[in-house]
């Protein structure tokens, strides 16, 4: 039997930690409310979808700033 | 200095001539460096003084890394600080929590920005987002973009969800920058939510914490875990950093509630409690980090240490890094005792001082623990040196401005903290 | 149990129980591995068409491992992959030296798709598959061997050599940087210079290229999978065209062989007039790999990557380092390979002959072997010059603005010793 890679546990274990933390709270802690929840959740996949979004903005600029013609 | 006044949103209204003069010093700042930013990506890393360790007597990675490990740790200093205070339901700390907030953000971002910049292609920073899910299982690197990107989408939820929390508990009169904000965080906002809310806000401190106690230590461990050179395989990598990024966590929400109070007086929010409260906390993080420093020196200097490590070892206490690195001890050490010794009873002034020396001396720490080891390499090869050029400094001083800058434009545009409706409403 | 080539394949009941021990170690199907270890030697030994192989496992494959992986060694017929076997079909029609180039037997699967033994170790389940698979290779790979004698599984090059016979003339130094036209701070070969700290006070030259170390850590740091090992020939290469230059390659390689590409290369045409190389900047993978990188890109010794797949025979198995040396201290080849050059020479050597790997204790398991002692770490580095060009002149770094090189003094206790 061998391990998993590393990163596998680092990625699950370590990285998603928080991830799983919060949105077991936010589903099942008291009081439940799953509207508000569920709008909370929506807002955090938002928030990472424009911040990988803006990533893949920030290398398009960087690709304009190395063209320019000076 | 103004009389004793509450917290109002009067600081979101209006634009004094002083606050003006701030902004235009820092957008001239800014634009230095965007200049700087141009001139290298156009000109490539030539324009810095790296080299390639050894061979080429150089150091691999130099002050972009070095400020970048500095802004990271801010950045999991800060989001601790703010996780503590939303789990406990700390309300006398909300405001401090709100700066710790918005600090993450602004520190987490330029911690990736300047990774960027020291990228040799940074047009290709896209490659890393679209070969993840095969890097990840084995690159450190890859968990520190995870997290970066974890540690920006945290924080932006948390400003998110509490001001959400803030604006239902708030009159309407807000200035009309401030309404938009309403308007993006208050979508299908209800007072029925509002027990919800605030458990939400609690949990996801406790998310916050989470976050910067494990995934907070990538950015350090990552060099420590494949790294290669002398003094890279310390175990207790992670914790250095962690240790740094609390004591610069705190120093920077010291710093900045010192600043604030100075200037508006808010004797409410920040009262003479909350400031002593942050003081113990930074001398608290201050002997940590002395410690700590301590312990990862103490390995080095024994001649029990690796030959490699003892030659780090001695360059630091008494070689040619001993400057900086007696420097850094002193800037961190001195403000932490004097801070112990009066009980964190300094006054407002002398605190901000002392938070703004610890600042600079991790800041210090952060370049040799990037450098030094890389000056040092392996094999037989020539000790290197490593003097960054006017680039280097324009961009990592510009850093800090445009940190800055990111601040003074939130404060404007965020309240700090919440102005009760006059009519409690009945729950 | 010496099999014949002409019979056909004979698995006995040995062969079950040694098959099922192997593979009752992980979790993956004991029975769909038994089968597909027993269809893959009758695959190697001819019985079985690769299409056929292919369409009987290809579903199994994917549903007990997520992925079928089999198609990416296919198409480079890696000879360290999981699937030796494909080596000697593919092997024939490729014509050895690490050919392959994209152009596989099986119609249908995208080229230019880089072939790497990365794969295998990341990407999900693929980390613990590879572990399955290993284990099947371990059970062909033993018949292939006995099956086919000209090929014998893997091809790792790799290099001796002779520390005791340089004589730090700096040529291999000189030719590396013509042949792969490296601007003047990038020496992917450089002569290390140093004398022991012990009565002698000789100085002794260690000639340092890539190790091209078969767990290298640099792979394993690359954060976009830009660094990789070849399967054809367990070259390690970096691919051009997805480095983004973090250099923290550099940072996990003890050895120091990295270099960035800080400013603009040398022009292109200037490589091509020089050197009589088709594509000399293309590998068989139809990536960038080869020659100097470009700007903001790391580089390396590649094991002249445009030899080993130049269309000239003479080229291939050759590198610029190892044909200028003028007292034939580097010797390269396929060290798997009992009959090449470097296997060669370590078998004529004494028997008391010391032999060492450099920083072994790293376990990043490198592919050059030195003769002679090897430098302790308390060894002092001496000044010297670094290049041809340095012999003739003051010794200061070529790049403008830099401080003068800081020599320790010899024997000076500034060590920390």
């Amino acid at each position: 039997m061998s391990l998993p890679p590393i990163g596998m546990v680092v990625l699950l274990v370590i990285l998603l930690m928080p991830v799983y933390v919060t949105l077991a709270a936010w589903l099942f802690a008291e009081p439940r409310d799953f509207r508000t929840a569920g709008i909370g959740i929506v807002y955090m996949a938002a928030i990472a979808v424009a911040m990988i979004a803006s990533t893949a903005a920030l290398g398009v600029g960087f690709w304009l700033i190395g063209s320019l013609p000076f | 200095m103004a009389a004793r006044t509450d917290y109002s949103l009067d600081h979101l209204r209006g634009i004094s001539k002083r606050y003006l003069v701030v902004v235009a010093a820092l957008v001239v700042g800014a634009l230095l460096t965007l200049e700087a930013i141009i001139h290298q990506v156009q000109q490539g890393l030539a324009t810095t003084d790296l080299a390639q360790q050894g061979t080429q007597a150089g150091a691999t990675w130099g002050l972009y890394i070095g400020t970048f490990e500095w802004f990271a740790g801010m950045a999991v200093g800060t989001l601790a600080i703010t996780g503590y205070i939303r789990f406990n339901e700390l309300d006398a700390y909300e405001m401090v929590a709100r700066i710790a907030n918005i600090w993450a953000f602004i520190c987490g971002i330029s911690a990736a920005w300047l990774i960027v910049i020291d990228l040799g292609t940074p047009h290709r920073v896209l490659i890393v987002l679209s070969r993840w899910h095969e890097t990840v299982m084995h690159s450190p690197l890859a968990w520190d973009v995870t997290f970066v990107t974890t540690l920006l989408v945290f924080t932006v939820t948390m400003v998110v969800l509490s001001l959400r929390l803030d604006f239902l508990q708030m009159d309407d009169d807000l200035p009309v920058h401030t309404y938009a904000v309403k308007r993006v965080v208050s979508l299908g906002a209800t007072d029925a939510e509002i027990p919800k809310l605030e458990s939400m806000r609690k949990w996801l401190g406790l998310g916050l914490i989470v976050l910067a106690f494990t995934a907070g230590m990538i950015p350090g461990l990552l060099m420590g875990v494949v790294g290669g050179q002398p003094g890279y395989f310390g175990s207790e990598r992670g914790m250095v950093f962690l240790a740094g990024g609390l004591v610069t966590g705190a120093a920077l929400v010291t710093l900045t509630a010192g600043l604030l109070r100075l200037r508006y007086s808010w004797r409410d929010k920040l009262s003479n409690s909350v400031m002593r409260g942050l003081g113990q906390a930074l001398t608290l993080f201050g002997f940590v980090w002395l410690v700590v420093l301590f312990n990862d020196v103490v390995t080095v200097v024994t001649d029990m240490a690796p030959f490699f490590e003892q030659r780090i070892g001695d360059a630091m206490i008494a070689g040619e890094l001993a400057p900086f690195f007696w420097l850094s001890v002193l800037l961190v050490a001195a403000p932490t005792i004097v801070l112990a010794a009066a009980k964190y009873r300094l006054g407002v002034r002398l605190q901000s001082l002392a938070a703004a020396s610890v600042l600079l001396g991790v800041w210090v720490k952060s370049n040799l623990t990037v450098v030094e080891p890389l000056l040092f390499p392996n094999l037989p090869g020539f000790t290197g040196s490593y003097s960054p050029t006017l680039v280097e400094w324009v961009i990592t001083l510009g850093a800090i401005v445009i940190a800055a800058l990111l601040f003074v434009l939130a404060i404007k545009i965020v309240p700090l903290a919440r102005v009760y409706k006059t009519e409690v409403s009945a729950e | 149990m010496p099999t014949d080539t002409s019979a056909p394949l004979d698995f006995d009941e040995a062969w079950e129980t040694d098959a099922e021990e192997r593979l009752g170690t992980v979790e993956y199907d004991t029975e769909l591995g038994k089968r597909l270890g027993r269809d893959a030697q009758r695959l190697a030994a001819g019985e079985l068409s690769e299409a056929e192989f292919h369409e009987r496992y290809h579903e199994e494959v994917i549903a007990e491992f997520g992925v079928d992986d089999r198609l990416e060694t296919w198409t480079s017929g890696g000879s360290e992959s999981a699937w030796p076997n494909t080596d000697s079909a593919d092997g024939a029609a490729a014509g050895g030296g690490g050919g392959g180039g994209g152009s596989g037997p099986t119609p249908g699967v995208p080229g230019g798709d880089p072939s790497r033994r990365s794969m295998l170790k990341t990407a999900g389940v693929l980390g613990a598959a590879a572990v399955g698979l290993s284990g099947l290779e371990g059970m062909a790979g033993n018949v292939v061997a006995q099956d086919d004698e000209e090929d014998d599984g893997d091809v790792q090059m790799g290099m001796v050599i002779d520390t005791d016979d340089c004589i730090a003339c700096l040529q291999c130094v000189e030719a590396c940087s013509e042949e792969n036209n490296n601007t003047a701070d990038a020496l992917w070969m450089f002569v290390h210079r140093y004398v022991e700290d012990d009565y002698r006070d000789t100085e002794e030259y260690l000639p340092r290229p890539c190790q091209h170390c078969s767990d290298a850590p640099c792979e394993a740091a690359c954060p976009v999978v830009a660094r990789y090992q070849r399967e054809d020939d367990g070259i390690v290469l970096t691919d051009y065209d997805a480095c983004i230059g973090c250099r923290y390659c550099e940072v996990a390689c003890p050895y120091g062989v990295n270099y960035l590409q800080w400013g603009e290369p040398h022009e292109l045409e200037e490589f091509d007039d020089l050197h009589d190389i088709d594509e000399p900047r293309e590998s068989a993978d139809g990536l960038h790999t080869g020659g100097n990188p470009p700007k903001g890109v790391m580089g390396k010794c590649t094991f002249c990557v445009h030899r080993q797949d130049s269309d000239d025979e003479e080229l291939q198995g050759t590198t610029a380092c190892e044909e200028i040396c003028p007292v034939d201290v580097i010797h390269f080849g396929n060290i798997e390979d009992e009959e090449s050059a470097p296997r060669q020479y370590l078998e004529e050597l004494d028997e008391d002959a010391s032999t060492f790997r450099l920083l072994e204790d790293r376990g990043t398991e490198p592919n050059i072997v030195y003769v002679g002692n090897e430098p302790s770490p308390d060894s002092t580095p001496v000044e010297g010059p670094r290049t041809v060009e340095d012999m003739d002149r003051d010794l200061t770094r070529q790049r403008t603005g830099r401080s003068p090189v800081q020599y320790p003094a010899i024997g000076g206790d500034d060590d920390g010793s």
